[in-house]
């Protein structure tokens, strides 16, 4: 099994948990998002606890950010050098 | 502190029915540029001033939430609580009447609706606990330095 | 009753002023602020009016729900026609001067001439005066405030007033309030210093009486409970609108260096996180439970200030627009402007305009007296907030008129640089990767503006049914698709119209959080306050009201389709960083055009932009121009 190197960037109340802007994370080449939430529960707790459990998708309170684009589902496998952004909805101004 | 002005007017919509915040019981007293605001209301003071120097004895204390009220069948509008008071805890009203918190009947209303939880309702002894940590942390702080 | 508040009518040319209550049927076609300011708009100014001249009307106006204790119901719409677009003027402002206004027993002003010499108005208690501001005049907009206060011995008086911008009559000059406060947009600040206006002063002890006042405080609080449990509304109480950079600057949708660059590399200076080095404290406008400002202080240096704020456009005005990293600029330029009155946003968009063109070497060298208009310098960016306040030098006195005016004056070839629409500038949003947020500028009935329309929640890829549910109809999730995004302006800029005339705060709506109050919500206060039952779509009926009724003034002025026109820049120049699906976007200007006329059709209006006169007859609009008062 290879591994890939993949950038986790954390916003607001993430990075109050997670004390920190940035890691590098290095995963296996199968890893979802899923994956890697139950893996940032398992280290910070359960700031990282974002899935609604009526749909199984991230909570709409959420923004999770793969390369830039806004998803909701947690199968999606992540790739060598993809970035992860943990965020809440704001934008717009 | 934050200074929404949504205490002032809850307070003047419950009891006065009117939205009006110069009416209300609570005020919050500002410096818009610096900055600072304070609340200003009734202590609910152990021994009231006001109590004691009402000629009427129409000031009481309520059994139930400990708050100091006006018996209006007795008060004759001398206005002495209101000079006497440090806190400008008693108003004078539209009407002359004087008035002043109740503590809504045990559920201060400016509390309930305070989300920045600037102002609390609390239990003396979880004050005590809560002034001493405070303290406590302090001192901690400073061992940690010192050792 | 809250409904027996008046509107009166201010000539400051002859000095006459009368009154008259708002009658119920202008409610239920208008509600209050912006609506009602839109209607007086079209009948009380001329047609082909002079912005600055005494014809213009200045419209003041409070929500319909001013003053309950819920959703930031403090809000207070300042209208005319703008100096700085000759199209719809209008701009919102927070803080505690419509609750002020309500209580004093007015809910609308229209003020038209001019006064003679320097004056401010003084409303209290059903009276209003014109008196004499000699001595006001020459203050900023904190002194201005404070004078009128020991003027008057009474430190409860609110006021709206102009600082040294409006005076010289710079086209974007802003009317103010408080330490931070601002309505900022279409140079209502210019109005006033034309008609001689230093201030609008009010006290007021009249009650205001709700139709159900228990009711409402239960349901109050409900709305408080609903805004304040949004994860949203936790992070804008700590961090206020700045966190908004922490996605903009990470993905690469924020303008840098004027529209050269999409993200600022070495900007987490900027971050919100950095103000724990300054704020001691957050602060809120009247009857907000959210309290999205700081109250910060700037202790050392030459700039050592306190203040209020700042927003995240004065992140971009003084920050990322102008190539800076550093928040201790981005405070000392915001201070300034508030001190000036000026709008933040418009004054960014300016500054890096003329920043790029002396980089390309476009501005005539004579023109800057020496200055180097280099990126990212705060002694530069000061000077040049001090030149267009106060219209110092040839390039100050050019710039205080706005984007039109100097590209006129600079040459043909600076229009492409210029990031605006309608003659107004642009948030420091990149809306390449965006074609919803495109469309919400390209057809804004103000000009570049991100708050008539704006669609944050386009951004959250939401799963399509919650969009269908919120829109009524299927929306693409993805932000960088064109599918359905017409209707999803056309739902906001409905759902903001309403906003902005019962007078609530347009962040504690459906802007940024799915589970935030909307129609159904507003018409359950509003008959709580009011008695007046409007279901949900009676409602959106009123919001296309207004909006059809400012494109019916904006017609009349010669604006049509040809204005709702998106700066060339975002078809040509593709977005040069950013993550993947950030990085080389332009917008297709072909599928721009089809969104333009989708949008058209749903509000009833014709390709060209003007409302058909069925579409008028529907909404019950009023089109005979009525004698002024």
């Amino acid at each position: 099994m290879t591994t890939c190197k993949i950038e986790l960037i954390f916003h607001a109340f993430f990075r109050e948990i997670t004390k920190t802007r940035k890691i590098l994370e290095e995963i296996s080449d199968d890893c979802t998002i899923n994956n890697i939430l139950t893996q940032l529960v398992n280290r910070y707790g359960n700031e990282f606890d974002i899935i609604d459990p009526s749909t199984g998708k991230i909570s709409n309170e959420n923004v999770i950010l793969l390369n830039g684009k806004s998803i909701r589902e947690t199968n999606i496998k992540v790739k060598d050098k993809d970035v992860l952004i943990f965020s809440l909805p704001f934008g717009g101004g | 502190m934050h200074c929404c002005r949504i205490c002032e007017t809850v307070c003047s919509i419950h009891h006065e029915k009117v939205c009006n915040p110069t009416r209300a019981r609570i005020q919050i007293i500002k410096w818009d540029m610096s900055g600072v605001y304070i609340p200003m209301v009734c202590h609910q003071c152990e021994s009231p001033v006001c109590e004691t120097v009402c000629p009427m004895g129409a000031i009481y204390r309520d059994e139930k939430t400990g708050a100091v009220l006006i018996n209006y069948d007795l008060c004759v509008g001398c206005k002495l609580c209101v000079t006497h008071c440090p806190f400008g805890g008693v108003v004078i009203d539209k009407d002359s009447k004087v008035k002043k918190c109740d503590l809504c009947d045990g559920d201060p209303l400016c509390v309930k609706n305070c989300e920045p939880q600037a102002i609390q309702y609390l239990e003396a002894s979880s004050i005590n606990f809560l002034k001493r940590k405070v303290s406590a942390e302090k001192f901690s702080e400073l061992m940690k330095k010192l050792l | 009753m809250v409904l027996n508040r008046k509107i009166a009518y201010i000539n400051l040319s002859s000095g006459k002023i009368t009154q008259k209550v708002i009658s119920k049927s202008m409610r239920a076609l208008y509600l209050g602020g912006r609506g009602i300011n839109m209607h007086n708009l079209y009948h009380h100014i001329p047609p082909k009016a002079d912005p600055i001249g005494p014809d213009n009307a200045l419209l003041i106006g409070t929500g319909l729900l001013t003053g309950i204790p819920a959703l930031g119901a403090g809000r207070c719409d300042i209208a005319a026609k703008s100096p700085l677009t000759g199209a719809v003027g209008d701009s919102n402002i927070g803080g505690f001067f419509a609750i002020e206004l309500r209580l004093a027993g007015f809910d609308h002003l229209v003020i038209t001439g001019k006064a003679e010499k320097p004056s401010y108005l003084w409303v209290n208690d059903g009276d209003i005066e014109i008196r004499d501001a000699s001595n006001l005049w020459g203050l900023d907009t904190f002194d201005t405030q404070k004078q009128i206060l020991s003027d008057n011995s009474d430190e409860l008086i609110k006021s709206l007033v102009i600082g040294e911008a409006g005076e010289k009559l710079v086209r974007y000059a802003n009317v103010r309030t408080g330490m931070k406060n601002a309505a900022g947009r279409t140079g209502m600040g210019c109005v006033m210093g034309s008609k001689n206006l230093k201030a609008i002063a009010t006290r007021g002890t009249l009650d205001i009486e709700f139709m159900y006042p228990d009711q409402l405080l239960d349901y109050c609080s409900e709305m408080n409970t609903m805004i304040t449990s949004t994860r949203w509304a936790r992070a804008q109480s700590k961090w206020g609108t700045l966190i908004i950079y922490s996605n903009t600057n990470t993905t690469g949708l924020i303008r840098t260096r004027n529209l050269q660059l999409n993200l600022l590399e070495d900007g987490e200076d900027l971050e919100p996180e950095v103000m724990d080095r300054y704020s001691f404290g957050m602060s809120g406008c009247f009857g907000c439970s959210v309290h999205c400002r700081h109250r910060y202080i700037l202790k050392d240096g030459p700039h050592a200030h306190f203040g209020e704020g700042p927003e995240y456009t004065s992140l971009g005005a003084f920050g990322t627009m102008v190539g800076c990293n550093k928040m201790d600029t981005v405070l000392a330029g915001n201070h300034l402007v508030n001190k000036y009155g000026i709008d933040t946003l418009e004054i960014g968009g300016i500054m890096a305009w003329v920043m790029e063109l002396y980089e390309k070497k476009l501005l005539p060298e004579k023109m800057t007296h020496g200055l180097k208009l280099e990126w990212g310098k705060v002694e530069v960016l000061l000077e040049l907030i001090k030149r267009i306040s106060k219209r110092e030098g040839v390039l100050g006195d050019m710039l205080a008129d706005g984007f039109l005016p100097s590209i006129a004056k600079i040459g043909k070839e600076s229009e492409y640089y210029a990031m605006q629409i309608k003659g107004m500038s642009n948030l420091h949003s990149d809306e390449r990767p965006t074609p919803s947020l495109a469309l919400g500028i390209a057809t804004s009935t103000r000009g570049a503006d991100h708050l008539r329309s704006r669609p944050a929640l386009d951004l959250y890829g939401l799963p399509e049914e919650v969009l269908k549910e919120i829109y009524g109809h299927s929306v693409s999730s993805e932000y960088t698709s064109y599918e359905g995004k017409s209707r999803m302006i056309w739902w906001q800029e409905n759902l903001y119209a309403i906003t902005d005339s019962i007078g609530t705060c347009k962040f504690q709506t459906v802007f940024c959080a799915v589970n935030a109050p909307k129609f159904e919500e507003f018409s359950k206060l509003i008959y709580l306050t009011t008695g007046l039952e409007f279901s949900k779509s009676p409602l959106m009926e009123i919001g296309e009201r207004i909006i059809t009724t400012e494109r019916m003034f904006n017609n009349r002025e010669g604006f049509t389709r040809k204005d709702d026109k998106l700066p060339e820049r975002f078809y040509k120049e593709p977005t040069p960083i950013g993550l993947p699906i950030v990085k080389g976007k332009t917008l297709d200007k072909n599928k721009i055009n089809t969104l333009i006329e989708e949008y058209y059709e749903i509000h009833g209006w014709d390709n060209n932009g003007i409302p058909t006169e069925e579409t008028i007859k529907k909404l019950g609009i009023e089109t005979k121009h009525s004698n002024r008062s």
